[in-house]
């Protein structure tokens, strides 16, 4: 990420263009006009030792709170408007730090645990592609072509206005148990996140873009190919990195209610069987995972939206 | 200069605006203008706003059609855009995914024409408005008056033969326009392309043109039709103090107050 202070913008150098008869400057002669900066220090400033330590300290605190299981009692004083936001938990349903990672290094080799990830992993994926595929042509076609909106459109607002995992038990009596009908629910529901945004955008796109490349003879066609699907992909790869972490939860969520095999379906079996550990040390597994995807979509942001430079209003979270 | 054919010609035009459904109260826009304007002329048009400028642009460019008379370029009837006719919109409306050379080049790309011609193409023209450090830059590391200058760059791409601009140089500081300004005169004077320029600034319009048409407030109607016979090439920055300038400002303002006040 570019901060403006250490890049001023060229305009600022370029404009007194008209200083013909000044004699010219040459770059070192500007360099040696700035207050010379040592390359660490440089670093240290880019390393922000603030905002490492309020890191470091969060880290801590959540650290210290569970190790010294502080996190699961002592606090049930608190009461607003009578309701205890943080309930003394019973010893049986406590997780520790060191149990969590016991459990960790205990499943982490197993092939059985590795083969739930990959169902779960799989089902989210798939899950994903699809749904972004047909959220990024429905948003695109609803958005292009009023009289499609115009009658999809009370339809698709109706849907998504529904609670979709509440269709959970249908889905599971037409697809069954197995991961099709993980990858539906979570479809269903990660279409709305892509298509929503990427109509809203198509409509949004600067009419005066679209007027100077008509003028210019741009047949309907070179319009979308040249001017709309470069700006609306902000806010898909946006909206794509919302669906990726609700196709991992949806899936999750499908595991949890009924399946065969998958990080949810084991999660549930650990909190069956009291074992807070294993559904921590899952939790982790399935938010490493999420982090991944989302970092992915990051990654493919940073390489298609290369001409934002010093813009960050799309940019959600980067770490 | 009678007897040939004009480059630009609006015969009884009138443009009514919505009335589609038959609540809705339709707006006379244009009513029965008649320009015609010979090849080579730097014609600016000028008037309140909402008094139609834009739109007869837009209908000179085949955006939009009369709803009543005819619009003409060189004889023949305009029916729809047109890569001969350069259209400079009031915002420099740059593609900020593009860099500024890739933004000059749209309307080459439109045209089909291979990369090496584009690069070409679009290297000389950022040159000739002074911007080829920044050929790479995108619009959002540009100033507003170079973003203006890549425009004015994307209109002339495609070497149209009618160039229509609405104000331009509306958005820039005093200063910058008139270096932008200084700058387009002196391409202009080197092309002699036809070019209708609209701008609600006078001093503007009198400081460029050839001709300086007035238009009334809505409905636009043709309020005054003025030859401004100041040599060329203009030094415009000097030229701001002539009288013979101040003179034939003044002449058109007294037309245009009328509208104004």
């Amino acid at each position: 990420m570019k901060s403006s202070e250490e890049r001023p913008r060229e305009a600022d150098m370029a404009d007194g263009q008209s200083s013909e008869s000044a004699p010219a400057i040459t770059q070192d002669e500007v360099r040696a006009m700035m207050t010379e900066e040592s390359i660490w220090s440089y670093r240290l400033r880019k390393f922000d030792p603030g905002v490492q330590l309020g890191r470091l300290a969060l880290i801590l605190g959540f650290w210290w709170l569970w190790w010294s299981e502080t996190i699961w009692d002592g606090w049930d004083s608190i009461s607003i408007f009578g309701i205890q936001p943080f309930p003394n938990v019973n010893e049986v349903f406590r997780a520790s730090p060191g149990a969590t990672w016991d459990y960790l290094v205990e499943f982490l080799p197993e092939s059985l645990f590795w083969q739930d990830a990959y169902v779960t992993m799989k089902e989210a994926m798939i899950a994903f592609v699809i749904a972004s595929i047909l959220g990024v042509v429905a948003g695109i076609v609803l958005g292009n072509f009023r009289r499609v909106a115009k009658i999809f459109g009370p339809f698709i607002i109706l849907i998504n206005a529904m609670p979709k995992i509440a269709f959970l038990p249908l889905i599971l009596v037409v697809y069954g148990v197995g991961e099709m009908s993980k990858v539906v629910l979570a479809v269903i529901i990660a279409f709305f996140i892509v298509q929503v945004p990427t109509q809203a955008a198509v409509s949004l796109v600067d009419p005066d873009l679209i007027t100077v490349a008509r003028t210019m003879g741009a047949s309907n066609n070179q319009i979308f190919r040249m001017v709309t699907i470069p700006a609306i992909s902000p806010a898909i790869l946006g909206a794509m990195r919302l669906a990726a972490i609700m196709s991992v939860q949806a899936t999750v969520f499908g595991e949890i209610f009924a399946s065969k095999r998958g990080l949810g379906q084991r999660l549930i079996t650990s909190a069956n069987m009291l074992d807070y550990n294993g559904l921590f040390a899952i939790v982790f597994i399935l938010a490493v995972f999420a982090l991944i995807l989302n970092g992915l979509i990051g990654l493919a942001e940073k390489r298609i939206l290369r001409w934002q430079v010093g813009q960050q209003s799309t940019q959600v979270v980067s770490l | 200069m009678e007897s040939q054919t004009p480059a630009v010609e609006l015969a009884d035009v009138s443009l009514i605006f919505g009335g589609e459904r038959p609540t809705d109260e339709p707006v006379l826009a244009i009513h029965d203008i008649n320009i015609s304007i010979p090849a080579g002329q730097f014609v600016a048009v000028v008037g309140p706003s909402g008094c139609g400028k834009t739109t007869i642009l837009n209908m000179l460019s085949g955006l939009i059609p009369p709803t009543k008379g005819s619009v003409r370029r060189h004889g023949t009837e305009v029916d729809g855009p047109s890569s001969d006719i350069g259209y400079m919109l009031a915002r420099s409306a740059l593609s900020p995914w593009r860099t500024a050379q890739k933004n000059v080049e749209l309307g080459l790309e439109i045209q089909g024409v291979p990369r090496t011609q584009r690069a070409e193409k679009s290297m000389e023209l950022l040159r000739r408005l002074k911007l080829e450090d920044f050929a790479d830059s995108f619009p959002s590391q540009l100033s507003q008056g170079m973003n203006q200058r890549v425009a004015i760059a994307r209109t002339l791409a495609l070497d149209p033969d009618l160039w229509l601009m609405d104000e331009p140089f509306g958005a820039l500081d005093a200063q910058t326009r008139l270096t932008v300004q200084a700058e387009f005169i002196e391409l202009w004077e080197s092309e002699g392309t036809t070019v209708i320029f609209v701008t609600h600034d006078l001093e503007e319009a009198v400081l460029l043109a050839d001709r300086v048409i007035v238009i009334t407030a809505r409905p636009g109607r043709i309020k005054s039709d003025t030859i401004i016979d100041l040599p060329r090439p203009r030094i415009i920055d000097e030229l701001r103090f002539d009288e013979s300038f101040k003179e034939a400002e003044h002449r058109i303002w007294r037309e245009l107050r009328d509208e104004i006040v």
